[in-house]
């Protein structure tokens, strides 16, 4: 059998629980909602994204109650939030499908449900923007759009863009060095995709009613036409993938593609905090979106406190919160794991959006 | 949908604080972090954390004025809304009067956790100690 087969059928039937056997240890699994509480004594589980955490279950081991050992915070202004999103996040964006968000700016109109319309002031942006992270290297920023009384919308990455014709399918007017593409959908809506180069690093993102085919000319609207926004989706390469939808920082989806859990500590005050059951010296890894990092020789006194926040976990490096993103998992174990046990224990978090050791 | 916020109390108001969040339901000991605006002594205390309308909607019900938030009229009327629609009517700790009118509410929909914090104390001319 291919190795390779092998190794993923390994990671796949891994469970982190399976390190501890009789060695003590804590493991806390954010990828995992069904151990997570809304409330600091386990009476109310978390059920969606952008709910706060108030008690997160030990899974090193059936623990009866599920309290024990058990981190928790009892302050409802100290508790960190719950979100997820797929194991690779593409979609630069967020309120992908809610343009009436503040996340949106509005500039000479406005949104209700999925309708921009200019309004009558005579100007050369009737538009709605976002600032968002900047890709590096080629970028390609799409819409979904839809005629509903303008026939010409630009998108712009800061000054650069297109005009597309969402009322015949054409593309119009693209600034120098990029390019463009209109698809019909169902429904008479438009996929338009601007591609831009490398040479864009821009971080506001832009779309526009036009009245022509040239992107920035003045108009006044009528208070009444407009244009329908669906979606929208901003992403790194040169290529239109599938949409994920970013419904706010907290929950990002895409059909078909698992999202994986993960907490996002505010690195000010959030704080979830155990005793620790027994005494321990061992390692503690903390995996996140951005990195995961393991350190060693870690000791913890029996009764000792253990916290994940406000911007390390206890024992470890200061500021590791910080540095490793949202996180997916933490582990503490009595114990030294083999480098074996290392890589088959980050395999499994990687498998749920972790990023490497740094 | 939540709206980051920063909640500044003077520090003689910390005990007075922590009571009525926790007779609000928030547990004890929300106020943890120590504010100073001489970079010496601890004048104030802060909590950052994520509220939703239905907060609002009891800070407006305990008399806070909302514009002190940044809110605009307009912001004030759906909360309003909230506050009108909330069966039963909220019950307001004894002493939030005079605690929300020591209070700062800072209120952010585009920053969040530790940018919102900073930004704040930046506003206000306060370090964290």
């Amino acid at each position: 059998m291919d190795q390779a087969v092998i190794r993923r059928r390994r990671v796949g039937g891994f469970n982190p629980a399976g390190l501890f056997g009789s060695t003590e240890g804590l493991w806390f699994n954010f990828a995992d909602i069904s151990s997570l509480y809304q409330d600091n004594l386990a009476a109310t589980p978390l059920t969606a994204p952008d709910q706060s955490i108030g008690l997160a279950a030990d899974r090193s081991r059936v623990r009866s109650p599920i309290t024990t050992a058990a981190v928790a915070q009892a302050s409802a202004g100290l508790r960190p939030k719950w979100g997820r999103a797929p194991k690779v996040k593409r979609n630069l964006l967020t309120w992908t499908e809610d343009f009436t968000n503040a996340a949106w700016a509005k500039a000479n109109g406005s949104v209700s449900g999925t309708r921009f319309t200019p309004n009558t002031t005579a100007a050369v942006q009737h538009r709605l923007d976002q600032v968002s992270a900047i890709p590096a290297g080629p970028q390609v920023f799409w819409a979904e759009l839809k005629y509903a009384g303008y026939q010409w919308a630009s998108l712009r990455i800061g000054a650069e863009g297109a005009a597309f014709d969402i009322l015949n399918g054409v593309v119009g007017g693209i600034t120098s060095g990029a390019t463009a593409t209109i698809t019909s959908l169902a429904n008479g809506n438009y996929l338009c995709a601007f591609f831009a180069p490398s040479a864009v690093a821009n971080a506001t993102i832009r779309i526009n009613v036009e009245p022509s085919d040239t992107i920035g000319g003045q108009f006044a609207g009528n208070g009444i036409n407009g244009l329908d926004i669906i979606r929208a989706q901003r992403e790194a390469g040169s290529t239109i993938n599938s949409y994920q939808k970013v419904t706010n920082a907290f929950d990002v989806t895409e059909s078909g593609v698992p999202s994986y859990g993960f907490i996002r500590p505010d690195l000010v005050d959030d704080v979830l905090t155990t005793t620790m059951p027994a005494a321990q010296t061992g390692d503690v890894a903390v995996f996140g979106r951005t990195a995961s990092r393991i350190e060693s020789g870690i000791s913890y006194l029996s009764g000792a406190s253990f916290s994940i926040g406000a911007t390390t976990v206890t024992g470890m490096s200061a500021g590791v919160l910080s540095s490793v993103g949202d996180v997916v998992g933490i582990l503490a174990i009595g114990r030294a794991l083999t480098t074996a046990e290392k890589a088959t224990l980050l395999a499994y978090y990687q498998a749920r959006g972790a990023g490497a050791w740094i | 949908m939540t709206t980051s916020a920063v909640l500044i109390i003077p520090a003689p108001y910390k005990a007075g604080a922590n009571a009525v969040g926790e007779a609000m339901g928030w547990g004890p000991d929300n106020y943890t972090i120590p504010l100073s605006t001489d970079g010496e002594t601890v004048t104030h205390w802060a909590c950052r954390t994520d509220v939703q309308p239905s907060f609002l909607a009891i800070l407006l019900a305990a008399g806070y004025d909302l514009t002190r938030a940044g809110m605009t009229p307009e912001q004030i009327a759906v909360v309003q809304a909230e506050l009108d629609a909330m069966t039963p009517a909220p019950v307001i700790p004894p002493g939030a009067s005079t605690v929300l009118a020591a209070m700062d509410v800072c209120l952010s929909e585009s920053l969040w956790g530790i940018d919102h914090m900073q930004a704040v104390m930046g506003e206000k001319n306060m370090v964290r100690l």
